[in-house]
C-alpha cells in the first residue's frame, strides 16, 4: 500500500526519521530514507538478507546511531529479535517482571498468558525451546508498552500458534497506540493488519505494492 | 608551502637548534656531577623524556575529552598521535632510567615503586592503543579509546607523586615536588631546561608530522552521491482508535 | 535521585537473582581463589615470615585477576543473550552504571574477603582490621573501573586478553594502598584516604565516560 501523499501535515508522529544512512566502514548498510509513522501505525519492513532491514530497526530504536540524518521517537523504542529480553539463568516470570518494574507497570500475568508462557513461567529460558523464548520476548514487549516497537523477525521460531500470538500482541501494541516497524520474511505474517508495506533491497527503500 | 607545513618545517628546525645546544651544553659544559659522576648526565634526556611522556598523555586526556563531546575523529587522531609518542618516549624513559641507575644503584632494575609504576604507565597506554583497532567503525574505535585514554590519566599524578608518598630508592623530583626545586647547579639546570626544550620541541614535530600521516590515512567517508531523492514514507493507522 | 537509586538497586538486584540462578561467578572464582593462595604458599614459602610479609597484597592480586571474569557480567554476557539492548532501552546510562557497578562492588568485596580469610588461615597471616575498610573501599574503585572496560571491551572477541592489560595497571593504586593499608606497622590513614579519594575520582570518571560508551 503507498503512503497517502502530503500525509506529513498534522500527523502526530510517533517516529520520524528524516534521511538516516548507515555506513560501517565503507560499507552502506541503508542508504538516506526518511520514515516517518503515526501512533498505532503497522510498518512492514521486507527484503532479502543483507538488505538493511535489521539496520533500519536498530537506527528507528535509536540502538544504532545512523551515519547521517536525523531521528525522533515520541517516547521509548524497543528494538527485539525473538529471544532477546531474557537471561538464560532468568525465568520468563522474572525477566518480564524486571521490565515491567522498570517501566512502572503491571499486567505480568497478563502478558504470559497472552503469549501462552504461563505454565512455563518458573521454567529458567535456558530451558526453554527457541520458540518459547521468542514468545518471552513477545511478552516482554507486551509489557515494555513503547511508544515505539521495532520488531525483527518476531515469527521466526514460532509455529503457528505462536506466529498467532505474535500477530495479537502486535496488534495490542498497535491499540494502544504504539507505532510498530516490523522487519520480516513472512509474507502472510500481518497482512491484514499492516498499514504500510516496505521492502529494502541491497540497502536502498522501494516502496512496495 | 602551506602555513602548517611552515610550522612543522620551523618547529623542526627549533627541535633541531635545542637538540645541538643541549648535547653541547649537556656534554661538554655541564660539570659532572659531584656523587654521581658522569652517569648524571644521561637525566638530560631522561627527564625530558618523562617530561614529555606525562605531557602528551595530558594532550590524550585532552583530545579523548574534546572527541567525547564533539565526537570529531580530528580529536581521535590527535588523541592517537600524543599516545603513539607517549609510549615511545614513556620507553625511552624506563631505557634511559635503567643505564642511569646500573652505575648508580648497581642493578638494571629495582622494584622500586617510581619504576615500576612508570612502568604500568606503559602498559596502560600499551593498552589503549591495542583497544583500536578492535572493530571496523573508527567512531567505536575512538569512543572506548576515548574512555580507556580519560581513565588512564588518572594514573599520571600518581606516577608523579609515588616517590613522596613511598619514599622510594628513586631521587626525588628535582623542579616540581612538594616544598620547591632541590638545590642544582645553575649550568646543570640549564642543561635540563635545554633538554626539555629540545624533547617538547622535537617531540612536537613527531607530532605534527604523525597527525599528517593518520589524516591521510583516514579513509574518505561514503559519498553518499546522489542526485537521487531520499525516498519519504508516512505510514498512519488505518484502523479507529 | 531517588529515581535514579531505585533504578539501580533493581538492576544490582537482577545482578544478584541472576548470579544466585546461574551461579556463573560461584563456580569461577572461589576456586580460583583457593588455587592462587595454595599457588602463593607453595611458591613464596614456606617460611613464615615471608609468607606473612606477602600477605596483605596477595587478596588484592587475586581480586585483580578475578575481576577479569567477572568484567562478562557487566555486558558481554548481557549482549550474549540478547539482553544488552533491552537494558539499554529500559534505564539511564547513570542507572545502569550504578546498578551494574553496585553489584560488582559486592562480588569484588566477597572475593577479597573470602581470600582474605583464606590467606589468614593458610599462610599463618592474621588480617589486620584496617584491612576491611580497605577491602571495601577497594572494591567500589575497582568495580567502577571493571564496569567501564567491561563495556567498552564487550563484543571485541578478538585481544580478549585486552582487559587485563587494561585493568591491572588502572588498578594499581587500589593495588597498593591496599596493601599498605593491609600491612602491620604501617599508618593505614593515609593509604585509606587515598582509595576515598581513588574512589570518587574512578566512579566519578567512570560515570562520566560511560554514556559514551553505551552508543552504537
Amino acid at each position: 500500500m503507498a503512503p497517502p501523499a502530503d500525509a506529513h501535515a498534522g500527523i502526530d508522529a510517533r517516529l520520524v526519521l528524516e534521511g538516516v544512512s548507515r555506513s560501517f566502514g565503507r560499507t552502506l548498510a541503508l542508504a538516506p530514507v526518511s520514515l516517518r509513522l503515526g501512533p498505532g501505525a503497522i510498518c512492514l519492513v521486507t527484503g532479502p538478507n543483507g538488505s538493511g532491514k535489521s539496520t533500519l530497526l536498530r537506527i528507528a530504536a535509536g540502538v544504532t546511531k545512523s551515519s547521517s540524518g536525523k531521528r525522533w521517537a515520541a517516547g521509548s523504542a524497543l528494538y527485539l529479535r525473538p529471544g532477546d529480553g531474557a537471561r538464560h539463568a532468568q525465568t520468563p516470570r522474572q525477566a518480564v517482571d524486571f521490565v515491567a518494574r522498570s517501566r512502572g507497570r503491571d499486567g505480568v500475568e497478563e502478558a504470559l498468558d497472552a503469549v501462552g508462557l504461563r505454565r512455563l513461567a518458573d521454567t529458567p529460558v535456558g530451558r526453554l525451546s527457541s520458540g518459547e523464548r521468542a514468545r518471552v520476548t513477545l511478552a516482554i514487549a507486551l509489557v515494555w508498552s513503547p511508544s515505539v516497537a521495532c520488531l525483527d523477525e518476531p515469527t521466526a521460531h514460532l509455529d503457528p500458534a505462536g506466529a498467532s500470538a505474535a500477530t495479537d500482541v502486535t496488534a495490542r501494541l498497535a491499540a494502544e497506540g504504539t507505532a510498530v516497524l516490523v522487519a520480516t520474511h513472512d509474507e502472510g505474517f500481518l497482512a491484514d493488519l499492516a498499514d504500510a508495506r516496505i521492502r529494502l533491497s541491497r540497502g536502498r527503500l522501494e516502496l512496495a505494492p | 608551502m602551506s602555513k602548517r607545513r611552515r610550522l612543522e618545517r620551523n618547529i623542526g628546525a627549533l627541535a633541531a637548534v635545542t637538540a645541538l645546544v643541549t648535547l653541547v651544553v649537556g656534554l661538554a659544559i655541564a660539570p659532572p656531577d659531584r656523587v654521581q659522576g658522569q652517569a648524571m648526565r644521561l637525566m638530560y634526556v631522561h627527564v625530558p623524556a618523562a617530561w614529555t611522556a606525562y605531557l602528551t598523555f595530558a594532550v590524550v586526556l585532552v583530545a579523548s575529552i574534546a572527541y567525547a563531546i564533539r565526537r570529531d575523529l580530528r580529536w581521535d587522531r590527535r588523541a592517537q598521535a600524543a599516545a603513539e609518542l607517549g609510549v615511545g618516549m614513556t620507553a625511552l624513559t624506563i631505557a634511559l632510567g635503567s643505564i642511569w641507575g646500573r652505575p648508580i644503584w648497581g642493578v638494571w632494575w629495582t622494584w622500586d615503586p617510581r619504576l615500576v609504576t612508570t612502568t604500568v604507565l606503559l602498559l596502560m597506554y600499551v593498552g589503549y592503543l591495542g583497544v583500536r583497532g578492535l572493530s571496523a567503525d573508527p567512531h567505536l574505535n575512538a569512543r572506548r579509546a576515548a574512555a580507556v585514554g580519560i581513565i588512564g590519566f588518572v594514573n599520571v599524578p600518581l606516577v608523579h607523586f609515588s616517590v613522596v608518598w613511598w619514599r622510594a630508592l628513586h631521587q626525588p623530583p628535582t623542579v616540581l615536588r612538594p616544598g620547591g626545586p632541590a638545590a642544582i647547579d645553575p649550568v646543570m639546570l640549564v642543561a635540563l631546561m635545554l633538554g626539555l626544550a629540545a624533547f617538547t620541541f622535537g617531540s612536537a614535530w613527531v607530532y605534527l608530522r604523525r597527525l599528517r600521516t593518520l589524516a591521510a590515512r583516514q579513509l574518505a567517508p561514503i559519498h553518499l552521491v546522489e542526485r537521487e531523492a531520499v525516498p519519504e514514507v508516512t505510514v498512519v493507522a488505518r484502523r479507529a482508535s | 535521585m531517588s529515581g535514579v537509586l531505585s533504578s539501580a538497586g533493581r538492576i544490582a538486584r537482577r545482578e544478584v537473582v541472576l548470579e544466585a540462578s546461574g551461579r556463573e561467578l560461584v563456580t569461577v572464582v572461589p576456586p580460583f581463589v583457593l588455587a592462587a593462595v595454595v599457588l602463593a604458599g607453595l611458591g613464596f614459602g614456606p617460611r613464615p615470615e615471608v609468607l606473612r610479609a606477602v600477605a596483605p597484597a596477595l587478596p588484592w592480586l587475586v581480586v585483580l585477576f578475578a575481576a577479569v571474569p567477572m568484567a562478562r557480567s557487566v555486558a558481554a554476557a548481557e549482549r550474549d543473550e540478547g539482553c544488552w539492548h533491552l537494558l539499554r532501552g529500559l534505564v539511564s546510562p547513570g542507572e545502569l552504571f550504578a546498578g551494574k557497578a553496585g553489584a560488582l562492588a559486592l562480588w569484588l568485596t566477597l572475593t577479597w574477603a573470602g581470600t582474605a580469610v583464606l590467606i589468614a588461615a593458610m599462610l599463618d597471616a592474621p588480617l589486620r582490621a584496617a584491612a576491611v575498610p580497605a577491602g571495601v573501599l577497594g572494591g567500589v574503585g575497582l568495580a567502577a573501573l571493571v564496569t567501564t572496560f567491561g563495556v567498552a571491551l564487550a563484543g571485541a572477541e578478538k585481544r580478549s586478553g585486552l582487559l587485563s592489560v587494561l585493568l591491572c595497571p588502572a588498578a594499581v593504586p587500589v593495588l597498593l594502598a591496599g596493601a599498605q593499608a593491609g600491612t602491620a606497622g604501617v599508618n593505614a590513614r593515609p593509604w585509606l584516604l587515598l582509595l576515598v579519594a581513588y574512589d570518587v575520582i574512578a566512579l566519578a570518571v567512570a560515570w562520566a565516560v560511560f554514556p559514551v560508551l553505551l552508543e552504537e
